[in-house]
């Protein structure tokens, strides 16, 4: 659980280091994309995860999504990795989403077995991301003048 | 107007309302309320008034000359002509009967827990013993009736006491508040979910199945109207739900399962499986009248016997023509096409060729050949002609707006 | 029997051929859906005369006015596995009785090619199907 409020609260720091050293627009503009699934899937996850701790919506959904999500968020890691591999800050962000992915497996095992009051936890505790668009235009303006 | 008449009206009301939603318009309002809440609600309008003309006219045609618009297109403008529009008439059905199909798996799926390609086949097979043993009249009524449990989504959009001032600001057209091409995207997915050809080929047939004559234009003009009016009111309770869910939440609609949250958000446990019944009966619906579509466009094509009222041996070609179609598109859910990515994919494509298959009405619906006396008055051929406009449009932008904001 | 039919026109009087005949719905003495006017036959008399003598139904014949080598393919797909054996079928004009939006013909569909899918597809595949006459 430590582990995840450290993700959750250093979160920004990848995007503050974007914001600042960022060599080209398009890894911002690129993050910013991967960002806006990723943080989708984390949102769903969180409301499916909450939702099925209330019993609102059946296991097998709430295990189906969860996976769904953590597939996802791997291959946006592994995208992001393939089209600018290399950045330090790509890396950093896809290992980041790996690890989010891997707290989504998790909820899935720990619906599996029932364990309600973890996943809510969990579920709660699953960050929320602000898009990047706003940066990555406030840093283009910043370059240009 | 006698009782009986009445009677029919609300009938045919009720299944405009019951029959409004398929896999499309679901997917559509519910993208466009997660990404641009309320923005998108002008673009559910104007395609409503689009599909309330382009729904009267053929119901007109075919009550006055008995003829179904695809009879009426090959005679007036040739085979030479009407090969395409009907070829690609053919690509867009494949697709969409398809992702229908795929609607009907995923209800399922969410119902029993089971793949949604597990349950292709079984789909498939529900939907053609029900056209083999069906008649009309069942099909149109039984299954758009049921479909009147689509009223969960109008019900939650209430319940979830959206800001009334903004959900009004969003019937006026505005610039996109973000993302441009995702926002005109997903306006032209919408139009194209909205304005389907199917409707054209498919009301003009289901006329002649009911015997429609001069005294049923009455009748037409109100169902077409007032039905799709209400029915239009369901697919904007997805889009406010949508935007009440999933937007605050920034999720985004990915695969269907998202979409079953927007029920979920106001109903608790009962909107989770008011979404599937309700996804399950309307794509149900819509896979009915799209295999039937596909038989009516090619039996009227080539002038053979075709009804649905008729018994299998008395339209042996009509029934294998939807037969076949049902089988084809069943394929592409059995090899676990993403049914969401393959319905977003479908109404783009929609959106591509409505100008060859809407054009063709204006000229048509002021033959007096086949319409009398009843042929267009100038309102309503000037609101063919800008639908035609917009449908050149739409067709031009689709493809490139699906490439930079299709997701 | 022509009594049923007095629709065609006069002697003298202009028979709109592309619009009232070619592509219109055919329809026979039962009044069953016998298919669509594909093609048109005239004949040029050694009097110089154009005279029109049959109208024709077949999907070759129609292909064949988009691109004459795929209506070509077609024959060749229908006679090698068609029912109708690629063959274009013709029905004299005299025969044609009504033209307009439909043309009525003065025969009995079932005893001609233009309904031998139907009865094929019949014979081989839907009858047997249950529920097929309910």
């Amino acid at each position: 659980m430590s582990a995840l409020r450290t993700l959750g609260r250093c979160w920004p720091l990848p995007f503050l280091l974007c914001l600042a050293a960022c060599g080209a627009g398009s890894v911002c503009k690129q993050i910013a994309r991967s960002d806006k699934t990723v943080a989708s899937w984390a949102a769903t996850a969180a409301m499916v995860g909450q939702r099925w701790a209330a019993g609102d919506v059946p296991t097998s959904y709430a295990r189906n999504t969860l996976a769904k999500g953590a597939r996802q968020m791997r291959s946006e890691a592994a995208a992001l990795a393939r089209s600018a591999g290399g950045d330090p800050l790509v890396e950093t962000t896809s290992t980041r989403y790996v690890q989010l992915a891997a707290v989504l497996t998790r909820m899935e095992a720990l619906a599996g077995t029932g364990n309600k009051a973890e996943v809510a936890q969990l579920a709660a505790a699953l960050p929320t991301l602000e898009r990047l668009d706003h940066r990555c235009s406030a840093r283009g303006q910043a370059q240009a003048s | 107007m006698k009782p009986g008449k009445l009677l029919q009206v609300a009938l045919g009301v009720l299944t405009s309302i019951g029959g409004f939603l398929d896999v499309g318009a679901i997917a559509t309002a519910a993208d466009a309320g997660a990404s641009f809440r309320f923005s998108l609600l002008w673009v559910v309008l104007i395609g409503t008034i689009c599909v309330i003309f382009l729904v009267e006219m053929p119901g007109r045609l075919a009550a006055v000359s008995k003829h179904s618009y695809a009879d009426a297109v090959r005679e007036r403008f040739g085979f030479q002509f009407y090969i395409w529009p009907i070829l690609a008439e053919f690509v867009v059905d494949f697709l969409v009967l398809g992702a229908e199909i795929g609607g009907v798996c995923i209800a399922l799926q969410l119902l029993t827990g089971i793949a949604f390609h597990w349950w292709a086949i079984p789909v498939a097979l529900a939907v053609w013993l029900t056209a083999w043993l069906g008649t009309f009249d069942f099909i149109e009524n039984g299954v758009a009736l049921l479909g009147l449990i689509t009223l969960a989504f109008v019900a939650g959009a209430i319940v979830l006491h959206p800001p009334w001032g903004e959900v009004a600001r969003g019937f006026v057209p505005a610039p996109a508040p973000h993302e441009p091409a995702h926002y005109w995207f997903t306006a032209v997915s919408i139009m194209g979910a909205l304005i389907s050809p199917y409707l054209l080929y498919f009301y003009s047939s289901g006329a002649i199945e009911d015997g429609w004559g001069k005294q049923d234009l009455t009748m037409n003009r109100l169902v077409a109207g007032v039905g799709m009016s209400f029915g239009s009111l369901v697919q904007m309770g997805v889009l406010v739900t949508a935007a009440m869910v999933l937007a605050p939440r920034g999720i985004g609609v990915d695969q269907y399962g998202q979409i079953a949250l927007t029920l979920v958000g106001p109903f608790g446990k009962w909107g989770y499986y008011l979404f599937a019944v309700s996804l399950g009966i309307t794509c149900f619906g819509a896979c009915m009248e799209q295999a039937l579509e596909t038989g009516f466009i090619v039996s009227q094509a080539l002038g053979w016997n075709w009804g649905q009222s008729k018994r299998p041996v008395d339209a042996t070609r009509f029934t294998m023509a939807y037969t076949l179609s049902i089988a084809a598109s069943t394929v592409l859910m059995v090899v676990g096409i993403d049914p969401l990515k393959l319905t977003l994919f479908s109404m783009a494509l929609t959106a591509v060729m409505l100008p060859l298959v809407v054009t063709p009405l204006l000229v048509i619906m002021n033959d007096k050949h086949y319409l009398g006396e009843h042929t267009n008055g100038w309102v309503t051929n000037a609101v063919v002609g800008l639908i035609i406009g917009l449908t050149f449009v739409m067709a031009v932008v689709a493809i490139p707006l699906e490439y930079l904001g299709g997701g | 029997m022509a009594d049923d039919f007095p629709d065609m026109p006069e002697n003298g009087t202009r028979l709109r051929l592309a619009r009232d005949v070619l592509d219109s719905q055919m329809v026979d003495r039962e009044h069953r859906q016998s298919g669509k006017v594909d093609g048109i036959v005239a004949e040029l008399r050694d009097d110089g005369r154009l005279v029109i003598t049959a109208v024709e139904n077949g999907l070759p014949e129609a292909v064949s006015r988009v691109s004459p080598r795929v209506g070509d393919w077609i024959a060749a797909l229908g006679r090698r596995w068609g029912v109708r054996k690629g063959e274009v079928y013709r029905i004299p004009f005299n025969k044609v009785r009504r033209t307009g939006i439909e043309v009525r013909i003065d025969v009995d569909a079932v005893a001609t090619p233009l309904l031998d899918w139907e009865k094929w597809l019949n014979d081989h595949i839907v009858r047997h199907i249950p529920g097929a006459r309910w």
